[in-house]
């Protein structure tokens, strides 16, 4: 039996992420007057006040911040799935931009395992109903290994 | 500057209802047993109470908020309490119960009440709850639920492990202080785990839920209510308890505009603030306390609290916790009660009732040896919780 994954209810704020998402594009709204990215989506910039919110296209690469894995049937519709990895990646485009992925297995099951900071890079998974759903996986380098670029998380 | 209010309002009766799981006896029953039990404490009559106050939100995911069955509001306990006209109330949405006490502080220190009742009543079902299968998800949410992280274990999850990657340690580092809880709660007629003791084989042995997270580092769910009288210093004198003086209150009002950010905030970024708040309003330190009270819904909050409020530097908690540092006759006694983990969810309720207890001198098999002011902070510093400092004299 599959994971039950609810799917997401676009609003006037999260539209652009989703409709791009389909297209295999990761897009995050950005305040056109300070630049500051706004995710999630809001009327107003926290930094700026600023309501000119754009969405723009980001490059898709983030570093590994945590990860958790779910090893008992805790949440609803993801009874058949334990035990699955949670993880939460920050983007490289500023710091505090979190977005959540799963990996289907454990921990160890990560291919070239999980280690802090590492490079991910976002990719895009198509859900029984067709939805493509953006996650995120560890990027690899020439020699099979998992990338980490320099520079330490804080 | 120093709080204008401190020392002007007492904490002057604590009452307890059974603390029990998996009952159909309705809540609105443990509510009035506690408010109760804490007037009769304090010597005061039902007919001379003219305030109210509550934080009443349910404690786990898909609750009714069914009044007196799941929840206890402001509306059951003015309509079923038998008090004297009531002057003043208030129900709170935000915050946890250290805001629905500061309330309560607040209109005593404005002349507006007497004599303020404060509770929290905790509701726990028969059977299996909290769990909700959706075919869709709106709001913020639709970020997260689609990956399968809902449950708040899990973003506690994901913060301690980032917790534990920035400054090193293992998920079953926080055994002592699980460990410590247990023997606290033994000592205490008022906890789930008064008579179950915690073995460290079984602490190991205990299933992971969502590493780095255990069994045994999530709280107890019960159904129980503890519930506060509270006056001014000038009325407390009268009365028959001794009083529990409020030194300083706090709340959490820091900024957190970043996303996930209950997940991942940098714990001494929100916790300090409120700290600091609390130190300078009351004049005290972490020094000066004899005893701390600090949340522990799920274990890594006390870490967090005990980092962010002073009492050991940034990452140093996890060695802090080891010994017997921490332990009811150690430097710094530690969730005396049993915490949230011991004694059962009460949402900080515990925490708070044990603080007037050890002030006042009353804790029994668990009184501290030494005599001063004790702090409370309630929720994760993650959270929109707050903090408070408790003192046996002015």
């Amino acid at each position: 039996m599959a994971m039950k994954r609810p799917r997401p209810v676009p609003d006037e704020l999260t539209q652009a992420f989703w409709d791009q998402a389909q297209n295999e594009v990761l897009c995050i709204p950005r305040c056109q007057d300070c630049s500051t990215y706004i995710f999630p989506a809001d009327f107003e910039c926290w930094n700026c006040r600023s309501s000119h919110i754009v969405p723009e296209s980001v490059s898709g690469r983030a570093r590994l911040v945590s990860w958790t894995e779910v090893a008992q049937p805790i949440v609803g519709g993801f009874e058949s799935g334990v035990p699955y990895t949670c993880f939460v990646v920050e983007l490289v485009e500023q710091p505090g931009l979190y977005l959540v992925s799963d990996f289907p297995g454990p921990v160890e099951a990560v291919p070239g395992g999980v280690q802090y900071g590492m490079d991910m890079a976002v990719t895009f998974r198509r859900e029984d109903n067709g939805f493509l759903l953006p996650q995120f996986r560890p990027m690899r380098t020439d020699n099979g290994h998992n990338a980490s670029s320099k520079g330490v998380l804080q | 500057m120093s709080w204008t209010g401190k020392g002007k309002v007492a904490i002057v009766g604590v009452g307890f209802s059974t603390i029990e799981r998996n009952t159909d006896r309705p809540l609105g029953r443990y509510a009035l047993n506690a408010v109760e039990e804490a007037l009769k404490d304090a010597g005061v009559s039902p007919s001379q109470v003219d305030g109210l106050a509550t934080y009443p939100r349910a404690p786990f995911l898909g609750a009714t908020e069914k009044d007196g069955v799941e929840v206890v509001s402001v509306e059951y306990m003015i309509n079923h309490g038998n008090f004297g006209p009531i002057r003043w109330y208030s129900e709170l949405n935000e915050g946890m119960v250290t805001s629905a006490v500061g309330e309560a502080v607040t209109a005593i220190l404005g002349g507006m009440v007497n004599y303020a009742v404060v509770w929290r009543a905790m509701h726990h079902p028969r059977g299996k709850y909290g769990r909700i299968v959706k075919d869709q998800v709106s709001g913020v949410g639709q970020f997260f639920e689609p990956y399968g992280c809902v449950s708040p274990i899990q973003w506690h999850a994901l913060a301690f492990q980032r917790y534990l990657n920035r400054f090193g340690g293992m998920g079953t580092d926080l055994a002592p202080l699980v460990l410590n809880s247990r023997k606290n709660a033994n000592l205490n007629e008022h906890a789930y785990f008064r008579e179950v003791p915690l073995t460290e084989a079984e602490y190991f042995g205990s299933r992971v839920i969502s590493s780095p997270l255990r069994l045994y580092d999530c709280d107890i769910p019960v159904q129980g209510c503890i519930a506060l009288v509270l006056t001014s210093t000038e009325r407390a004198r009268d009365l028959k308890s001794p009083p529990a003086y409020v030194a300083g209150m706090a709340i959490n009002g820091v900024r957190q505009p970043a996303s996930l950010h209950y997940t991942l905030s940098d714990h001494m970024e929100v916790g300090k603030p409120v700290a600091s708040q609390l130190w300078n309003d009351s004049g005290y330190g972490p020094g000066d306390m004899v005893a701390a009270e600090l949340y522990d819904g799920f274990a890594p909050s006390t870490i967090y609290w005990l980092e962010s409020a002073g009492f050991c530097r940034e990452g140093e908690a996890l060695g802090f916790i080891k010994g017997e540092q921490i332990a009811l006759d150690g430097l710094l006694p530690v969730n005396t009660h049993g915490g949230s983990l011991s004694q059962g969810r009460l949402h900080g309720m515990g925490h708070l009732a044990e603080a007037v207890l050890q002030v006042t001198e009353r804790a029994g098999a668990r009184q501290t040896r030494k005599r001063g002011p004790v702090c409370v902070f309630a929720g994760s510093p993650m959270l929109r919780g707050g903090g408070m400092v408790l003192t046996p004299e002015l």
